[in-house]
């Protein structure tokens, strides 16, 4: 490998590193922020094109041309989920609740193909080993799972003190 | 091509990424902020062109250097210039403010009340609550970070025996 040919992959570099850089930040922040699977896949597929850039494996016309059109459909969905609250329910999904009231939402766990193991462990992660300590569980959109207290299972504010004087 | 070649290239790789990240710093790659992760992927994926001898050992140094160098010099610009930090990582977004959501900074960032009250509720507080935020703000890496009116806050300890 000649010297030429190492600067020109170090130029690659650079202007591909340039470019992740702005398509990245114009993307904003919930496109990748807020990790769905979908735009863990899109990372991916980013990741995976530009080393071929990099490489000069393909033309660097061709990796634009890539690279751009995959930003622009996920600036385009993400406009789109925002205006249109159809689109938004099909492209990310509805929120599934996991426990209701200190029970356990059969349903709902069904309907997320999760077993009373997982549930139980998604609140262990969060400090709670009694479901009945949970008023509400649900499975956001981007696959974490959110859990509200009952109110005598929250942890004791400022105020209470207030209260109990 | 032979077995063992592959086997060379994947130690080699490995200690050339290894060196390179350990000697750039801790902050180099922090988990978190979308561009670190997709710079993690990209170099990742520099790894098995080289494996599969598609490229060069020296192209695979010189690139995956470049990579990490220009991600280096630009903590360091953004130590230096404060203006450039904002224009890489993007601003602090207040969504929502005295427990009622910000349009504003929704719109911005193309979120609904929705997708807030979600996050809200990854943070334990469900919508009847809100009444109890000071301050909510989408940080630049994406994650939301929030703040309770005074009365709200956690009593600490420490602060119940002051009082008591």
């Amino acid at each position: 490998m000649d010297t030429p040919e190492l600067i020109a992959t170090a130029l690659r570099a650079l202007l591909v590193y340039t470019v992740m850089l702005v398509v990245i930040r114009v993307m904003g922040k919930r496109t990748i922020g807020n990790f769905s699977a979908f735009d863990l896949l899109v990372a991916l597929m980013l990741g995976e094109i530009v080393d071929e850039v990099i490489y000069g494996d393909v033309a660097i016309a061709q990796g634009m041309v890539a690279i751009f059109a995959l930003a622009a459909v996920e600036y385009a969905n993400s406009w789109l989920s925002y205006g249109s609250d159809t689109a938004n329910r099909w492209l990310e999904g509805e929120p599934t609740v996991l426990v209701a009231n200190g029970v356990l939402h059969r349903e709902g766990m069904r309907k997320e193909r999760m077993h009373e193991r997982d549930v139980l462990m998604e609140l262990r992660l969060q400090g709670i080993e009694d479901p009945g300590k949970v008023k509400r569980a649900t499975l956001e959109t981007d696959g974490a799972v959110s859990v509200i207290r009952e109110d005598w299972a929250e942890p004791a504010e400022r105020r209470d003190l207030e209260a109990k004087r | 091509m032979s077995l063992v070649h592959i086997a060379v290239r994947a130690l080699v790789a490995y200690g050339v990424l290894f060196v390179l990240l350990r000697t750039a710093g801790k902050r180099t790659i922090v988990q978190g902020t979308p561009f670190d992760f997709v710079l993690a992927l990209v170099l990742g994926d520099m790894v098995d062109d080289l494996l599969w001898a598609e490229v060069g050992l020296a192209s695979f140094a010189v690139a995956v250097s470049t990579l990490v160098l220009l991600q280096t010099g630009m903590a360091v610009a953004q130590r230096r210039f404060a203006g450039l930090h904002g224009l890489v990582n993007g601003r602090t977004v207040v969504v929502l403010k005295d427990g009622r959501a910000e349009s504003a900074g929704l719109h911005a960032e193309r979120m609904h009340e929705k997708d807030l009250e979600a996050l809200l509720r990854l943070h334990g507080v469900s919508r009847e609550r809100w009444s109890d935020i000071q301050i909510a703000r989408l940080e630049p890496h994406g994650a939301l970070s929030v703040r309770r009116r005074d009365e709200a806050q956690e009593l600490e300890r420490g602060e119940l025996e002051r009082r008591i």
